[in-house]
């Protein structure tokens, strides 16, 4: 209902404004390229990055300073806090970062962002920047139809640029025009009730802009040609980063508990730091003076003041919240209670992680995991071993065959209850995400989904070799017994190396797979060479020749499936050391091979 | 650095279909040295005594550590042959 009435609302006085005004007109105009400008970079920077953006974030924020350290970096290149913030609450989302690493970032970020004050009122209003704006945006134009990403990515953000540079000439030209008929300062309020009220549009301004550079970019306008008073637009300043958190919340309505959290602490960090700045501000003003005096900034040049001013109460607001990261986490995780895991339910597949290649991988990584919880309980249980059991040391033929323990586990409900719908869910979340992917990025996704299709079917396969496995298993016949224990100790085997590749076992690695593979296909050879001779001594029915042939081709599926799915999750994410493994790793015919030559 | 490995090091940066071969034949370099380490340890452990089934375990273990040295060293050869 707000919205139906909002935006008419909004372009009425627009509409108003631009009959009434001809240079309302060329700020609000100005405005409007300003913002587009930022679409643009932002666009060239998700395309230019391709990866490497989240692939830096992902390493360089193990400890609080180097997470504040890659926010100020990052967002001073990209001069957007915004995109800063979305890229940091889709790293959360999708499990790849820590909830404090994020809050560094956004700290950082905050920080980064006070760059464009700088180059705003250092560099944007002194020289003429529409001559820079107009080759930047002949130049990107014809980069963004070439068919290169990477070129396309370089036109978007040059483009991008040169919106930007133009948007603040025409507002700047807006501005001048103005103060010939209209005087702004008229409307100046003093004191705390003036910072409050100014604080307020701030808000406003940035929350309906979306962006504190905008917000940013017509105070400096405005206070450069005198038609704000200097405190009135410090109050503004402090107004506007409070009002940027609103783009780092509408980017966390889409995402999981720990996206919100990042949102709730970008929003909080913003209101303290903003509550600090008001409460002292007449102690930063005199900093302020005494900064720009000892760096030789005139006493006169507000602008270049504001920018002082602004990195002042962002550097204030780190300083005093950074010790106060732990409280933050513990609070956050309190106020916004992760909710209960759900065994059915996806947990790591939601459209925050959708626009970045690398967080998209990990999501989908990660549920893969997730759908193999699921299928490791129920095929650890179809075979009658408890998970303790295969995480444990103890060896698996001695535990095994001593173990008569059935497990009752409906493996077909709990097929359709855990498995079916999680599966379903990965299939189509990485057929939507697929089609905005390079061919590197799809290529993995692929295996992804490979990986989760063979741990599907090797829970059914156990669905089918459960019954036998209770019978036999459990029989008085001592041969098909141990036949059908040999099955279980192969299964629980890659079920064992499953576990410890996953959690890093310094004596393991995914070659290990090949061996493992070998040694159960020797096993299986060595009992159909045997089934003969248990029929004519009479120790196994022909019957129980058939279940048994029947169940090792089973058996031989689960852990062909095992396998090549722990080598797709298990294997390096660098493509060379993939594509490596993958080389080197062994084939079905050279393990067939390998065992024959054993055989012979 | 010779003009060789410029080049080289240049058809990586630029990821033509040389670089890639020449990245990947490091690649699998890497990965049969550590290979070749696993196998030495496998092959230290089989001098000590051990029963039948360990003793049997290791010498499979020591098979497939060779058969995957031979298919590394192959296809890293073969790569290389792509950049010359």
């Amino acid at each position: 209902m707000i919205k139906r009435i909002v935006l008419p609302a909004i372009l009425a006085v627009l509409a108003f404004g631009f009959w009434i005004s001809p240079d309302f007109k060329e700020i609000a105009a100005g405005v409007a390229i300003f913002l587009f400008g930022m679409i643009f970079l932002e666009d060239g920077f998700r395309a230019f990055t391709g990866g490497v953006l989240e692939k830096l974030l992902a390493k360089t924020t193990n400890k609080l300073w180097k997470a504040i350290s890659f926010g100020i970096a990052s967002t001073t290149v990209m001069q957007s806090s915004s995109l800063v913030s979305v890229i940091t609450i889709s790293f959360l989302s999708s499990g790849l970062i820590g909830l404090a690493a994020g809050i560094g970032i956004i700290f950082g970020a905050n920080l980064g962002t006070t760059t464009g004050a700088w180059l705003i009122a250092g560099f944007g209003l002194k020289v003429k920047i529409s001559a820079y704006a107009m080759p930047m945006l002949v130049f990107g134009v014809i980069l963004v139809f070439q068919k290169s990403r990477n070129l396309k990515g370089i036109g978007y953000v040059l483009a991008g640029l040169g919106l930007l540079f133009l948007g603040i000439h025409y507002m700047k030209e807006g501005f001048e025009a103005f103060r010939e008929t209209i005087d702004l300062t008229q409307f100046a309020v003093g004191g705390y009730a003036g910072l409050f009220l100014f604080a307020a549009i701030g808000i406003a301004a940035t929350v309906i802009m979306q962006s504190s550079h905008a917000t940013l970019v017509i105070i400096i306008t405005a206070l450069s040609v005198g038609q704000i008073t200097y405190e009135n637009a410090l109050a503004l300043a402090i107004g506007a980063n409070v009002g940027t958190t609103i783009t780092a919340i509408i980017g966390a309505m889409s995402a999981n508990h720990q996206g919100k959290r990042l949102a709730g602490a970008h929003l909080i960090f913003n209101l303290i730091t903003g509550l600090i700045a008001i409460a002292f501000i007449w102690q930063i003003i005199w900093a302020v003076d005494w900064i720009s005096a000892t760096v030789g900034i005139a006493n006169d040049n507000y602008t270049l003041k504001l920018a002082v001013f602004h990195t002042i109460f962002n550097l204030i607001g780190v300083i005093v919240m950074a010790p106060f990261v732990g409280t933050l986490v513990s609070f956050l995780e309190r106020a916004l209670p992760a909710p209960a895991v759900s065994i059915v339910e996806t947990q790591f597949l939601n459209d925050s992680v959708k626009d970045f290649p690398e967080t998209l991988l990990s999501a989908v990584r990660n549920e893969v995991f997730h759908l193999y919880d699921n299928a490791y309980r129920i095929i650890a249980h179809g075979i009658n071993v408890h998970r303790q059991t295969i995480e444990s040391d103890v060896i698996l033929e001695d535990e095994l065959k001593s173990n008569k323990e059935i497990i009752r586990e409906n493996v077909s409900q709990e097929y359709t209850r855990s498995i079916k719908s999680l599966h379903s869910a990965i299939i189509d979340f990485s057929g939507n995400a697929n089609l905005k992917l390079n061919a590197d990025y799809a290529g993995h996704l692929y295996d992804l989904r490979r990986a989760s299709q063979r741990i599907v079917q090797a829970v059914k396969d156990v669905e089918h070799l459960q019954k036998n496995i209770d019978h036999f298993g459990t029989s008085k016949n001592k041969a098909i017994r141990n036949e059908y224990n040999n099955i279980r100790i192969n299964v629980a085997r890659i079920l064992r190396l499953f576990e410890q590749l996953r959690n890093n076992d310094p004596d393991v690695d995914v070659f290990d797979l090949d061996d493992n593979k070998l040694s159960a296909k020797e096993g299986r050879n060595a009992t159909l060479r045997n089934i003969d001779t248990m029929i004519r001594k009479g120790q196994i029915s022909a019957q129980m020749a058939t279940s048994l042939m029947n169940d090792l081709s089973y058996s031989k599926s689960i852990i062909n499936d095992l396998t090549r799915a722990a080598k797709i999750l298990m294997s390096e994410r660098n493509t060379d050391l993939m594509e490596g493994q993958n080389i080197i790793g062994l084939e079905d015919e050279d393990i067939a091979s390998l065992s024959e030559t054993d055989a012979a | 650095m010779g003009l060789k490995d410029i080049l080289i090091s240049l058809d990586s940066a630029l990821d033509t279909k040389k670089g890639r071969a020449a990245k990947q034949a490091k690649a699998i370099d890497a990965l049969v040295a550590k290979l070749v380490i696993k196998e030495a340890k496998y092959k230290a452990k089989l001098e000590l005594p051990a029963t039948d089934r360990e003793t049997q375990k290791l010498e499979r273990k020591i098979k497939v550590c060779q058969a995957q040295i031979l298919k590394g060293r192959a296809a890293a050869d073969e790569l290389r042959l792509e950049t010359d």
